[in-house]
């Protein structure tokens, strides 16, 4: 790192960022509980960004270029690369701001704790009875150690722990076998937690084995989503307050205004979080060097802050801005016993769960599902697929008092959707 | 046609790589060292500005692989240092790891072996245009005069961006049997426009891609041009209403039904787990006998193809079906090993920081005899199914789902011009692939995405294939 501040410094680079990422990583592989593969990772590299400021026909221009640098590489390959990144900052064109300004802070480094055998434990502790066992795993713990330099004085390091772990289930009975597929993501391990997701994973397994083809449904049968699927809800109004997106005008969103395209029949607040447990996302600084702060985002169904990088938060006049990376959703007034006493199809598990950034679309097939009629019976399907758009009905939505937690988020247990089309 | 070099990063390691396997040799039943060195521009216009940068997959480093026991270790590093340094450093990491399985007790799911086979050669490909011809600021001037004559077409158009990426890929694998090396140019561009009119906000993109140079950048004005008239269809798009018809697929839809129903679906990682139906199902009907179906790093340019695998295996032609029936699987050496098969080069990495899976490379429906628009007229109610956002494999119950951008109306044979959009693909494979009834005779394919296996483990892909006529269930 030293050659590069060097180089930049004997190149006359008045204005850059300069990001160091060492990552340390243990990963295991399993089929059933037996070890396939084990592997270990220690790798470096810098990222750096140069910045020009030029006129065309009388406007100003800042222009960037990114560039990753190595280890291996020797100062003379340093300065091509730095001297390449001052020519391609030139040809860049976008509206001027400036880079945050700050001082050098450090966050402490973590006493040496290796979480591998936490997660291996947990994972290994894991019960396999009443024909659910486990498929396939794999663990990935690793550390990060990152700083960013700018040559407006930020100089800040932070540590952070980033695991996954992915997990293959099997039920299985006399006719046929089938399989539930997790993927969790957590900064520190939490044996409640994960204990939790396990759980509900096997339960799955084991319903999946009884369910239906899903068939179409008695009218008034609402739609439901839970689970981490509601995260995904979420995450498109989330996205539609990113400065970057409302500067490209991809997002219409206006402070002061619904966040929905009408007013919420449950209005919900949304905020972002600096610090939330057991996230993978708990960083002291953002990309750009600032510290990561708490925002009330949506209060009351209303917009009262964007959020994003400095430069696309300065295009909007918003100085003292922040990125987020963990977020609450609050809950609404709908109980789990409202809920029960209404007709609807709750799906669990789907395929591939997205919401268009743009249009709000939103679809996925089916592989698990609960018809609930009301009375107390519940009937589990599988196959078939749904769609809406959110920018439609969001308004709509009505929300669970409970809330859950799925690594960076807190959002609502469930949510209900109107205007949902099924197809089966 | 200019040839692609291996850099000079890998071309001066190659030596010291195997110094390193010499040292280790003594040690492990097996050692082998792959080096990379991945670089490249993206070139990013669009309303709010231009961009020149880094391409955002470059990387530079090596993965040991090593075998005790019939057991195999990896380590992956990005920084060289003096040979005596280097084998400490991997005998640290190989001792923890020892460390770590005998404390938690684990026990190993069997134990590997397999032979190897001498190989010694490599491989340098040719593209007609690169950066030596035309000038980063010659590529974004045209860009720039790209987007400022398609924004002034209509006033509705909201944004356009243009993106291409210019990738080089230099590869060295060494053991003490092999000594492999490739060096090769692929390049994508895409054009997306997004248009609103009143609250509606839709987007269409069109891409080209391959072991091409620069020159894609002649054929950007087309395509935007088609993104263009596409997003615009799609301002007045309808939803589709739930039900099974009569589909025509065109070739980037085609593609990916290939890829998540029979691609995904034969990766024999998968076998081996027993998560994949179609392990019970070699040499049995699952298609109609219209469909042949194949994957493979040789036989086409694209996205895809290379000399040898990331595992040092050289790249193969895979038929997966012929004429409906499953006749092979697609395989890393691990898997291939424990089937009893020979490895056909699919043991593919994200980096050289991931693991090795059995993967994709490019797959596609092979063609056959019937045109289009003989295709259309033999449908009485249906749709032209076009552009795909994405898809999702589930090889252990068969279904698949891929999100697709638009559905034009087919009645009575003829195109009424009634878009739906989006639309979803669900179903059964063997039902949807048995349902054939026509295949065009044209491939075409093409990779600008990205594949998955789960949600993780990100490589280039490509697939396509003919138009096809079959009965889908579409909400």
């Amino acid at each position: 790192m030293e050659t590069l501040l060097q180089c930049l410094k004997e190149l006359q680079v008045s204005d850059y960022r300069l990001v160091e990422t060492i990552c340390h990583s243990k990963e295991l592989f399993f089929i059933t509980k037996k070890l396939d593969l084990s592997r270990a990772k220690q790798v470096r590299k810098w990222t750096v960004t140069v910045y020009e400021d030029h006129d065309l026909d009388g406007k100003m221009y800042r222009g960037s270029a990114t560039m990753q640098f190595y280890p291996t590489m020797t100062k003379t390959e340093m300065e091509a690369g730095l001297q390449q990144l001052k020519e391609m900052a030139r040809l860049g064109r976008q509206d001027p701001y400036r880079l945050p300004s700050g001082s050098t802070v450090s966050q402490t480094p973590p006493s040496e704790v290796e979480l591998m055998p936490d997660v291996l434990k947990m994972m290994l502790e894991l019960p396999e009875e009443n024909g659910i066992s486990i498929n396939s795993f794999e663990i990935f713990s690793q550390h990060y150690t990152r700083r960013i330099i700018n040559s407006r004085g930020v100089d800040v390091t932070f540590y952070y722990t980033d695991h996954e772990v992915e997990l293959v289930l099997n039920a299985r009975n006399d006719k046929e076998e089938v399989e539930i597929y997790e993927d969790y993501r957590f900064g520190k391990p939490s044996e409640v937690v994960l204990s939790r997701a396990m759980t509900r994973a096997m339960r799955q397994a084991a319903d999946r084995l009884q369910a239906r083809p899903c068939t179409a449904m008695p009218e008034g049968t609402s739609i439901v989503l839970s689970g981490k699927d509601v995260v995904t809800l979420f995450s498109f109004y989330l996205n539609q307050l990113s400065a970057a997106r409302i500067y490209q005008k991809y997002s219409h969103q206006q402070i002061g205004q619904p966040i929905t395209e009408q007013m919420a029949v449950e209005p919900w607040q949304l905020e972002g979080l600096k610090q939330l447990e057991n996230s993978n996302q708990n960083f002291a600084f953002d990309d750009d060097g600032r510290p990561v702060k708490d925002v009330l985002l949506v209060k009351d169904g209303i917009v009262e802050h964007f959020f994003g990088s400095h430069q696309h938060l300065s295009y909007l006049g918003i100085q003292d801005g922040t990125s987020v990376y963990n977020f609450k959703v609050s809950g609404g007034k709908l109980s789990r016993e409202e809920l029960e006493a209404m007709r609807y199809l709750e799906i669990v598990d789907i395929s591939s769960f997205s919401v268009d950034p743009l249009t709000g679309d939103f679809a996925g097939e089916i592989r698990l599902a609960y018809y609930h009629d009301g009375n107390g019976q519940t009937i589990a399907y599988t196959g078939g697929s749904f769609s809406g758009n959110l920018k439609q009905m969001g308004h709509l939505m009505r929300l669970s008092q409970d809330l859950t937690k799925y690594n960076c988020a807190v959002v609502p247990e469930f949510v209900v959707l109107p205007d949902v089309n099924l197809a089966v | 046609m200019m040839k692609i070099q291996c850099s000079d990063f890998i071309r001066d390691k190659i030596e010291e790589m195997q110094e390193f396997i010499d040292r280790l040799s003594g040690k492990f039943e097996r050692v082998s060292i792959l080096g990379t060195d991945v670089s490249g521009l993206t070139f990013r216009v669009s309303r709010t500005g231009t961009q020149l940068s880094d391409y955002g997959f470059k990387e530079r480093g090596f993965v040991v692989r090593v075998l005790k026991n019939g057991h195999y270790f990896e380590y992956s590093f990005n920084e060289w240092d003096e040979i005596d340094h280097l084998v400490e450093t991997f005998m640290d990491a190989f001792r923890a790891n020892n460390d770590l399985v005998k404390e938690a007790e684990l026990n190993y799911f069997d134990e590997l072996g397999g032979d190897d086979q001498m190989e010694y050669e490599s491989m340098e490909t040719e593209v007609k245009t690169t950066l030596d011809d035309l000038s980063s600021a010659e590529i974004m001037e045209r860009l720039t005069h790209l987007r400022d004559c398609v924004l002034a077409i209509d006033e509705r158009i909201l944004d356009v961006v243009f993106v291409i990426n210019n990738v080089h890929t230099s590869k060295a694998y060494t053991s003490s049997l092999k000594a492999l090396s490739q060096s090769y140019m692929l390049t994508d561009a895409m054009v997306q426009v997004t248009v609103k009119e009143g609250n509606q906000v839709q987007a269409e993109m069109q891409a080209t891609s391959g072991m091409k140079g620069m020159e894609v950048i002649d054929e950007l004005e087309k395509l935007a041009q088609k993104a263009l008239n596409g997003a615009l269809e799609l301002l007045g798009a309808k939803r589709m209403k739930p039900g099974v018809y009569d589909v025509i697929t065109a070739p980037e839809v085609s593609g990916l039904i290939a890829h998540e129903a029979f691609g995904h679906g034969v990766e024999m990682d998968m076998f081996v787990k027993n998560r994949a139906k179609a392990k019970d199902y070699m040499g049995k009907r699952v298609a109609s006998d219209l469909v042949t179906m194949i994957d493979g790093a040789n036989g086409v340019e694209q996205v895809a193809s290379y000399l040898f695998d990331d595992e040092g295996t050289l790249g193969h032609q895979t038929v997966l079906i012929k004429n409906g029936i499953l006749q092979n699987g697609i395989s890393d050496r691990a898997s291939a090993y424990r089937l009893g098969k020979e490895p056909t080069g699919n043991g593919r990495r994200e980096s050289y920081e991931r693991k090795a899976y059995a993967r994709m490379t490019n797959t596609y429906f092979e063609k056959g005899t019937s045109k289009l628009d003989e295709m259309i007229a033999s449908i009485q109610y249906g749709f032209l199914l076009e552009g795909m956002f994405s898809g999702m494999e589930d090889p252990k119950h068969w279904g698949i789902q891929c999100i697709i951008a638009k559905a034009r109306e087919i009645v009575d044979g003829k195109l009424t011009g009634e878009i739906y959009s989006p639309v979803i693909l669900t179903g059964y494979v063997p039902t949807l692939l048995q349902s054939i009834s026509m295949v065009s005779d044209e491939i075409q394919l093409s990779g600008t995405g990205y594949c998955g296996k789960g949600h993780k483990e990100w490589v280039r892909v490509s697939d396509g294939g003919p138009y096809l006529k079959a009965k889908a269930r579409l909400g």
